[in-house]
């Protein structure tokens, strides 16, 4: 009995057989990064976010009038909550961390 | 009706785990997806900046990642908007303007709902050829 | 031959629906897949302005990386790199070449050491 199982997809154009891993769009060999929490904030603030560790996050800042974000991060993290700083709108994503 | 979906763990973790780092995929949880990935080279002027615009064919402002070999032939691809002293030994002679206006407004690299825009000055003397990569997922930036 | 793949949709909207924010996981678009999540110290002592410390990731290319670091003399939480710009007096960048991701300290001379815990987590995407 074949002892290797799971899923796994290749880009197109590449064969599943027998391509290397950055030519695939998904195995269940390597984690993915998933999503925990999604959301925006104006101003200055904590979003708790439920884990018990200190997460990965993404943060990006809307600034003015013009439906613009800059690359300005303008948070922070620890093991209990993302903190907002600076008085703009952030649009942020929290994910789990990989395999403990 | 049950729960449906696709789920898989990682090596020695029960199926029926609740912990979410148990998991390489499960469908309870989303991810970010790579909707267009790309990248290029522009020549940046001496004393000077440039523009790239890079058009995502989206219709909400995506969320972004961006790297730049901001010295020519480095083999250093650096994350997102950096501005060193330069010049500096590994990011050479360019860095990417990453101003605001007096309003908030990013205005010279950003994304919006059309496009990223990322803007590179030189302050060499001459001008010089810098590689970058972008990752725009589709999932909202905004 | 038609479209064959996976996909599976947020809670409430129709497999049908073709707005990509409403998907949750699809074989169509490549997904962020981990490679190492990792952390290091780099210790800048007084009177230094500037350092750097290496995270071997042995791809053989260069890969997509996130990077934070925590200013551990001050602060317990974790910040994302980039942080700060030329000419604000602490600078924090990292890059990835094809055997390591480099975070770098570039700081005004302080007269006491300053500890830098630098987190970075390196996909096995690839950038080149």
């Amino acid at each position: 009995m074949a002892d290797d199982y799971g899923i796994k997809i290749s880009k197109e154009g590449y064969d599943v057989k027998t391509t290397s891993v950055e030519n695939l769009i998904m195995t269940s060999v390597y984690n993915l990064l998933k999503t925990k929490l999604v959301g925006t904030y104006d101003g200055v603030g904590t979003v708790a976010h439920g884990l018990s560790y200190t997460p990965i996050y993404i943060s990006r800042t809307k600034g003015g009038t013009l439906e613009r974000m800059s690359f300005n991060s303008n948070a922070s993290i620890d093991s209990t909550n993302l903190n907002l700083e600076g008085l703009l709108i952030k649009k942020y994503y929290i994910f789990y961390q990989q395999a403990i | 009706m049950g729960d449906y979906g696709i789920k898989v763990t990682n090596p020695g973790y029960d199926i029926s785990s609740t912990e979410p780092r148990d998991y390489i995929i499960n469908s309870a949880y989303g991810t970010v997806k790579n909707a267009l990935t790309g990248s290029g080279t522009v020549t940046v002027p001496a004393s000077s900046s440039v523009t790239v615009t890079i058009a995502h064919g989206l219709s909400f402002i995506p969320l972004c990642l961006f790297y730049t070999e901001l010295s020519s032939g480095s083999g250093k691809y650096f994350l997102g908007a950096v501005r060193l002293t330069t010049p500096d030994a590994d990011a050479g002679n360019i860095y990417v303007n990453n101003s605001l206006d007096g309003d908030g407004n990013p205005i010279n690299t950003y994304v919006d709902a059309t496009n990223l825009v990322i803007s590179y000055r030189n302050v060499a003397g001459s001008d010089e050829d810098i590689d970058y990569f972008y990752v725009i997922f589709g999932d909202s930036g905004s | 031959m038609g479209d064959y793949g996976i996909k599976v949709m947020k809670e409430g909207y129709s497999i049908n629906d073709t707005d990509i924010r409403n998907i949750l996981l699809s074989s169509k678009y490549n997904m962020l897949k981990y490679h190492i999540d990792t952390t290091g110290n780099l210790t800048v002592t007084a009177g230094n302005t500037s350092g750097s410390i290496n995270f071997a990731h042995s791809l053989g290319y260069i890969p997509i990386f996130l990077a934070y670091v925590q200013h551990s003399w001050v602060e317990s939480v974790e910040r994302e790199l980039p942080f700060g710009r030329s000419p604000q007096p602490l600078i924090e960048t990292a890059y990835a070449d094809s055997t390591n991701v480099t975070c770098r300290v570039n700081m005004t001379a302080q007269p006491a050491d300053k500890t830098f815990v630098f987190r970075v987590i390196i996909f096995k995407d690839k950038i080149l």
